[in-house]
């Protein structure tokens, strides 16, 4: 018998006379064992059975007279139904008792059901997303390998700085590790890249090339044929393995999919191998895998992949990486650069799971504080509640009522209370999650194991355990407190004063702990709304309003040559300027704040091969600055004629004018830039240099991201670079999303061009902040609801204090008080408790608001405008609250209380 | 005079006596389920068992804690003599009743 049935048996004997629990929790126990051989189900139902077929009443009946006392049995028994009433009579007579003040009830009860719903949705989350190992054998000891740059770690430029322990790794690096012996470590690089299936339209879809023991390493066999062999590895054989799901959209589960070709990047992959659906490396979504193409070997030392290791059982990652440290070391004889290199291990579910597990946690505290909120709120109703009943409590301690029963009598009405507001909410949850995961996986779509999110035993358990865990904390303190000063009222008659002060105390505190609870909340989300506010409406330095992009790839199997694949770009353009609406076309590669972008090492002519900077490139068209509204600081824009039989010319940023020439004129400067860069043991490694001329000086935009300010940006003529990924920007009247259809039709004409993506280009820079607005979003609605309950919770202590001095406001009003003095001192009997944990709330706030540090952007985690707006919001909520009950006291007839007396 | 014993009184005797030195709770229901079909609730056993030990029908005293059962004691029955003596009255009454029912009949 499991420990929950062995605690179960013992509240059951709770219910029946001494006389005879021992013999009859015995008997059920091993009536339970026997039974259970024939199924847990058989014993379950048989243990309910024998539970509500129980003779109760006759047990204590005869109790008693065994025991020959004449004690009435009335409140002996903790539970009513277990004093004979029977169950479902007892359930009667409590709906009765609460459908006579149907308030108490209805606030209760939904209360219960929010709270209870909010934490079965965000637990459910949890626990299929963050709770559930991975679905990898041994998936603790699998690491993602990072290197380390101690070079960057101290240089100037910041995105290097804050990179400098996620840098790549290369072959040589890997293959040194494992060759250690002591732990399986393979190497991958996630991407997207463009598939076509048959004769069906290329797409965009994101997998991973990978070198050997990849999937050795995570420990997964393929669902149907087999993983590249090492031979294949080693000459970069096209072989493909590919994912369940794309499996069923592409093939229809095609038994015979062994041996069927895709087309990736413009070259036809054979495929081998379909891996089973939860596998999900390098990133949920991934939907292919192939060795690395044959071009790569000769790029042994460029730190381009990232890793991943499977550590033998009993070592931890300190150790590992000390020696995967002194590999790197020896690895420096044939690359000095190695020498600053190293590795760092990351716990392979941080990294699959990374981007939403701060997140999550966030909204679980958040949605604690919630159910924490719910609690006091019940609470509050159950002190009211008591202090209601307290003659009648009073009475029946008078005739001998132990206080047991009185703590019991309250304590079933709690309790059913909780039993209707958990169904209810766990009913409202089974309906919410479904949209929230829609919802979620259409704002993020590569959202970690969304799909396993499910209403399972597991997470009902929780929500069981929360409820129980609220009518327990809401329930007992109130109803002991009740139950201690009861007796002692006897003697007090139907006297208020001293009573109500004491209930009052309480409901203070309670009121206290309530704003500071959702004071907390309130900040929080207070804070990363304005953030999000501040994202949406900040100046990135380029207008994005009107603009359309099309995100397109030039396959270089298509167009060996870069001449073909111009024209060809050159077709698309001319389709797509004659798309109604359409003003403009301007190429790109890429736009600002899209991704993607590739760093170059530059330095000024004649400058030393140390003093060269990583910048950010950006290939763009002639009138990209005036499409996009970038201001020309000096100089000119491209021209047509900057093409690849010109001049090399370049336009610089204003940072990285400052940053190459000091406070001289760029203007007529030359620079060197290498092309082809490299990522070579760490170090940006030119494949060619060339000089280009600075023909131009614009304002600097944020062409990392959105969130990122003042990286240098070094700008070259699209025809110059003739880069294979191009983003076409088209300046349209109107809305842009309008023209995606009649754009997508227009360039499926152009032949030979993959269409990544179409969009509105303003849509397009958010979509990398999308887990932050999930979090803007969800964190939102939670403090929305803890600021309702805190409106609830003070509502119902205004109105109880207002009907529980009726007495006191007729006769100031007889005395001669104004009305108008009686609402302003009841609702300052609320405010003041309520602004005294308003307060704490700030402070909690202003301490825990380093967790929120990474979702925050644009303002300080200290800004005191969402710290002082918050605030005054809880407590305007608060005053609205007690204001409305507080008008009741105003409408005091002093007559008619005074003849009630 | 007819007997004083229901059918339910009878059947926990007989079981009783049917499990001798082991009468207790689980073991009563058990035969009465096995044998008579009938599904009895151990309460009602209980409550049963302790009015006809208050008729001095049977005696009963605690056993000693037994796994098996969550570490709790059974409650043993023992049918007293006038017990016995009921549940053959009452079995004399119905063999009687029997003997006066004509032959077709049964």
């Amino acid at each position: 018998m499991s420990p929950l049935w062995r605690v179960a048996l013992g509240v059951w004997g709770g219910l029946l006379p001494s006389e005879f629990r021992e013999a009859l929790v015995g008997d059920l126990s091993e009536g339970f064992g026997l039974r259970r051989k024939r199924g847990r189900w058989v014993a379950t139902l048989w243990l309910l059975g024998e539970v509500l077929r129980t003779p109760y009443l006759r047990l204590w009946r005869q109790a008693r007279k065994m025991s020959g006392r004449g004690v009435p049995d009335r409140d002996r028994s903790p539970i009513g139904w277990a004093r004979g009433e029977g169950l479902w009579r007892t359930v009667r007579i409590a709906v009765r008792v609460l459908t006579r003040r149907p308030g108490f009830a209805a606030v209760a009860v939904a209360t219960l059901a929010l709270s209870v719903g909010a934490a079965t949705v965000i637990f459910g989350l949890l626990e299929a997303v963050l709770l559930r190992p991975l679905p990898y054998p041994d998936a603790d000891r699998l690491y993602t390998v990072y290197g380390t740059n101690e070079a960057w770690r101290d240089g100037e430029q910041e995105f290097l700085r804050s990179a400098w322990d996620r840098a790549g790794v290369s072959i040589e690096m890997v293959r040194s590790w494992d060759a250690l012996g002591s732990m399986r470590v393979a190497s991958y690089q996630g991407g997207s890249l463009a598939l076509r299936v048959g004769d069906g339209p290329a797409e965009t879809v994101s997998g991973a090339r990978i070198g050997n023991g990849f999937f050795a390493t995570l420990g997964v066999e393929p669902l149907v044929g087999r993983t590249p062999s090492p031979a294949e590895h080693r000459d970069g054989a096209p072989v493909l393995v590919i994912h369940e799901r794309l499996w069923s959209r592409d093939f229809a589960r095609d038994p015979e999919i062994l041996g069927k070709t895709a087309v990736l990047d413009g070259r036809t992959y054979t495929i081998v191998g379909v891996m089973p659906r939860p596998f999900a490396v390098p990133a949920e979504g991934s939907l292919w895998w192939a060795p690395f193409p044959p071009e790569w070997a000769e790029y042994g030392h460029a730190t381009i992949l990232s890793g991943l290791a499977r550590l033998p059982a009993h070592t931890t990652a300190a150790a590992a990486t000390e020696s995967m440290n002194a590999a790197v070391e020896r690895l420096a004889s044939a690359e000095p650069s190695y020498g600053v290199m190293g590795a760092r291990l990351v716990p392979l579910r941080d990294e699959v799971l990374g981007s939403v597990s701060g997140g999550l946690r966030l909204l679980f505290a958040a949605v604690c504080v919630v159910v924490l909120i719910a609690c006091v709120n019940l609470a509050n109703l159950v002190v009211a509640r008591g202090a209601r009943r307290m003659p009648e409590l009073a009475l029946r301690a008078a005739l001998g009522a132990g206080r047991r029963g009185l703590v019991a009598t309250m304590l079933t009405e709690v309790g059913l209370v909780c039993l209707v507001g958990a169904v209810l909410g766990v009913a409202l949850a089974a309906g919410a999650l479904g949209p929230l995961v829609d919802f979620l996986t259409r704002a993020m779509p590569d959202f970690p194991r969304a799909a396993d999110v499910s209403l399972n035993v597991t997470v009902l358990g929780f929500s069981l355990a929360v409820t129980v865990l609220t009518a327990v904390l809401a329930g007992l303190p109130p109803a002991l407190a009740a139950a201690r000063s009861a007796p002692a009222r006897i003697l007090q008659g139907s006297g208020r004063g001293g009573r109500s002060r004491s209930v009052r105390r309480i409901q203070s505190t309670l009121l206290f702990a309530e704003a500071g609870l959702a004071m907390l909340l309130l900040a929080g989300a207070g804070l990363l709304t304005r953030s999000m506010a501040r994202v949406f409406t900040l100046d990135p330095g380029f207008d994005s309003r009107g603009v359309a992009y099309a995100s397109v790839e030039l396959p270089e199997e298509r167009f060996p040559e870069d001449v073909d694949a111009l024209q060809a770009l050159d077709a698309l353009e001319a389709a797509l300027s004659r798309v109604p609406g359409v003003t403009r076309v301007v190429e790109a590669s890429p736009l600002p704040a899209m991704g993607g972008s590739t760093m170059v090492p530059v330095r000024p002519d004649g400058a030393p091969d140390d003093e060269q900077s990583l910048v950010v490139l950006a290939s763009v068209g002639p009138s990209y600055f005036e499409t996009l509204s970038i201001p020309v600081l000096g100089g000119r824009t491209f021209e047509a004629s900057d093409d690849g039989n010109s001049e090399p010319v370049a336009i610089v940023s204003a940072s990285l004018a400052r940053r190459l020439f000091g406070d001289d004129d760029p203007l007529g400067r030359f620079i060197v830039q290498a092309d082809g860069a490299v990522m070579m043991g760490g170090r940006a490694e030119a494949g060619s240099e060339k000089q280009v001329e600075v023909v131009g000086v614009v304002e600097d935009v944020r062409q990392l991201a959105l969130v990122r300010e003042g990286d240098p940006v070094l700008y070259r003529p699209f025809r110059q670079t003739a880069p294979r990924d191009a983003v076409l920007a088209l300046a349209t009247q109107g809305s842009p999303t309008r023209l995606l259809e009649p754009a997508r039709a227009a360039a499926a004409e152009v032949d030979g061009i993959v269409i990544r993506d179409l969009g509105a280009f303003r849509d397009r820079t958010l979509r990398l902040l999308a887990p932050v607005q999930l979090r803007v979003v969800l964190m939102g609605a939670l403090s929305a609801l803890a600021a309702a309950l805190a409106m609830v919770g003070v509502y119902g202590v205004v109105s109880y204090v207002v009907s529980d001095q009726r007495r006191e406001i007729g006769i100031r009003i007889a005395l001669g008080a104004r009305k108008d003095g009686e609402t302003i001192r009841m609702v300052r009997g609320a405010l003041t408790p309520c602004l005294a944990g308003a307060c704490v709330g700030v402070l909690a706030a202003l301490a825990l608001s380093r967790t929120l540090e990474s979702s925050i952007f644009e303002i300080s985690r200290l800004d005191p405008v969402t710290y002082v707006a918050t605030f005054l919001l809880l407590l305007t909520v608060a005053a609205l609250a007690s204001w409305w009950p507080a008008r009741r006291a105003t409408r005091v007839d002093p007559v008619e209380v005074l003849n009630r007396e | 005079m007819a007997s004083q014993l229901t059918d339910l009184e009878q059947l926990l005797l007989l079981a009783a006596l049917r499990q001798r030195d082991d009468a207790y709770g689980a073991a009563l229901q058990k035969d009465i389920e096995d044998v008579a079909e009938r599904r009895v609730s151990l309460g009602s056993i209980h409550v049963t068992m302790s009015r006809l030990e208050e008729r001095g029908l049977v005696m009963s005293e605690m056993g000693e804690p037994t796994g098996g059962r969550g570490g709790k004691a059974r409650r043993l029955y023992t049918v007293t003599s006038r017990g016995m003596a009921e549940l053959n009255r009452a079995r004399e009454i119905f063999e009687q009743m029997w003997a006066d029912v004509p032959q077709e009949a049964g």
